[in-house]
């Protein structure tokens, strides 16, 4: 097993789910046109992956096998109906705005895939870890876009025009495709500096 | 085996039972608020359709500092529900084809300052929700707020915005005795005249949408509710 400090630091980059393992696209292209709505999605996700895996993790050795996905799923959905039900309770305004978003993280490939990839087989420790580094790996990515977008989108950073009030906006950046484009150009990047690329 | 599938059905049956017990016992915790706010979100709807010159001081308020109490939510919270039942009258009316539903007025001192009433329809993903105030002439737009959507954020979304929404202050849905048509353009009105409103550059959809639900919602209330508030002065 690797180190517990690998486990949380390879999927910020090396094994990140969005850009390397390709998984949690559809949420990352939903809820970052802004910032605030792209962090909270953060926060929601990162507590949903930690406590999931942690908790399928005490359960592996006694989950019956044949009815494993289904008692993940149950746990899933039981987590990301709290979050949903804390948020609609404190912060009302970003739950209106992130709308069915937070009850999709149930369908979040991310949670389901680390579920079964990781928890079912290490201990909780482990598994919280990998849990959090995941969901890290994936808050690094939303905030980035969601950063880019409001900026090129809206000329402005969490709600504060940075960009000269001249600026017009660009309406791609606004939309869904624009999440493509960043992600793209993410993806660019991070394989030109790591030099690992997918074998053709 | 038998004693496998004993375990599976026992397994399934803790779960569930244990995961259901604790969402129970998480709305239980948290509908209250849940409740509140969601009160306060239409409450706050309504007074933006109305809008209050005035603060529960009596202060009078400029637009700004009205949008801003409003938007920005600087408007402690805690006063909104108490300052809408002292001021803000519900009443249900009847609409044509035999539909129900809701008139707001905005009262002090006896003198209705105000009214508002619900409206929706479709924009361009989603249907929009939205609040139409007028002044006490029936005729003039006092306020709007458009919410509850799902269009475009930049382009759609902004139609919950405060510029946009201030766009139609002053407007006319009412002029000589009969209703007449409020028209949103796209982008900038031109000419600007009494009933069209500048639209948002790129949304023509959503704009047209709301023209759509704003002007028949309006010709609804005019057949039963307005008629009927205006025979008594004429």
């Amino acid at each position: 097993m690797p180190s517990l400090t690998k486990i949380v630091t390879d999927p910020l980059s090396d094994n990140n789910p969005i850009t390397v393992q390709m998984l949690g696209i559809c949420s990352a292209l939903a809820v970052t046109a802004q910032l605030p709505t792209a962090f909270t999605m953060s926060l929601a996700v990162i507590a949903v992956l930690t406590m999931s895996n942690f908790i399928i993790s005490l359960m592996r050795e006694h989950i019956p096998p044949k009815i494993r996905m289904i008692v993940e799923m149950v746990v899933i959905a039981s987590l990301v109906i709290v979050v949903d039900q804390i948020l609609k309770a404190f912060a009302f305004e970003i739950s209106k705005q992130l709308s069915v978003f937070v009850g999709l993280i149930i369908t979040n490939c991310i949670v389901m895939g680390r579920a079964e990839a990781f928890a079912m087989s290490n201990p909780p420790k482990a598994s919280l870890l990998d849990g959090l580094g995941n969901a890290l790996g994936y808050s690094a990515v939303l905030i980035i876009v969601g950063f880019s977008r409001e900026l090129l989108g809206f000329g402005t950073v969490w709600g504060k025009q940075i960009l000269p009030e001249s600026y017009p906006g660009n309406g791609l950046m606004v939309i869904a495709p624009g999440a493509f484009v960043i992600i793209g150009l993410l993806i660019w990047l991070q394989r030109t500096i790591t030099k690992k690329y997918e074998d053709a | 085996m038998q004693k496998d599938e004993i375990h599976t059905i026992r397994f399934a049956a803790i779960v569930c039972l244990v995961c259901s017990m604790g969402l129970a016992g998480v709305h239980g915790t948290l509908k209250g608020k849940q409740e509140y706010n969601k009160r306060i979100d239409q409450q706050v709807n309504v007074l933006k359709a109305l809008f209050p010159e005035f603060t529960p001081e009596g202060e009078e308020l400029s637009m700004e500092e009205r949008d801003a109490y409003f938007t920005q939510g600087d408007l402690p919270k805690s006063w909104i529900p108490k300052y809408f039942d002292q001021y803000v009258v519900k009443e249900d009316v009847s609409l044509p084809k035999g539909k129900t539903s809701l008139l707001y007025k905005l009262e002090r001192d006896g003198k209705v300052l105000a009214y508002a009433f619900p409206a929706e329809g479709k924009g361009l993903w989603s249907t929009i929700h939205s609040y139409v105030g007028l002044q006490p002439d029936l005729a003039t737009v006092r306020g709007v707020t458009f919410f509850d959507h799902g269009e475009t954020p930049g382009l759609g979304g902004e139609a919950s915005k405060p510029w946009f929404q201030r766009n139609f202050r002053g407007k006319k849905l009412w002029m000589d005795g009969e209703p007449v048509k409020l028209q949103v353009a796209k982008g900038e009105a031109e000419p600007a005249t009494e009933t069209n409103v500048d639209g948002i550059s790129g949304a023509t959809i959503t704009g047209n949408g709301i023209e759509r639900f704003v002007n028949d919602t309006f010709r609804a209330y005019n057949e039963t509710v307005f008629q009927e508030l205006r025979a008594p002065q004429e």
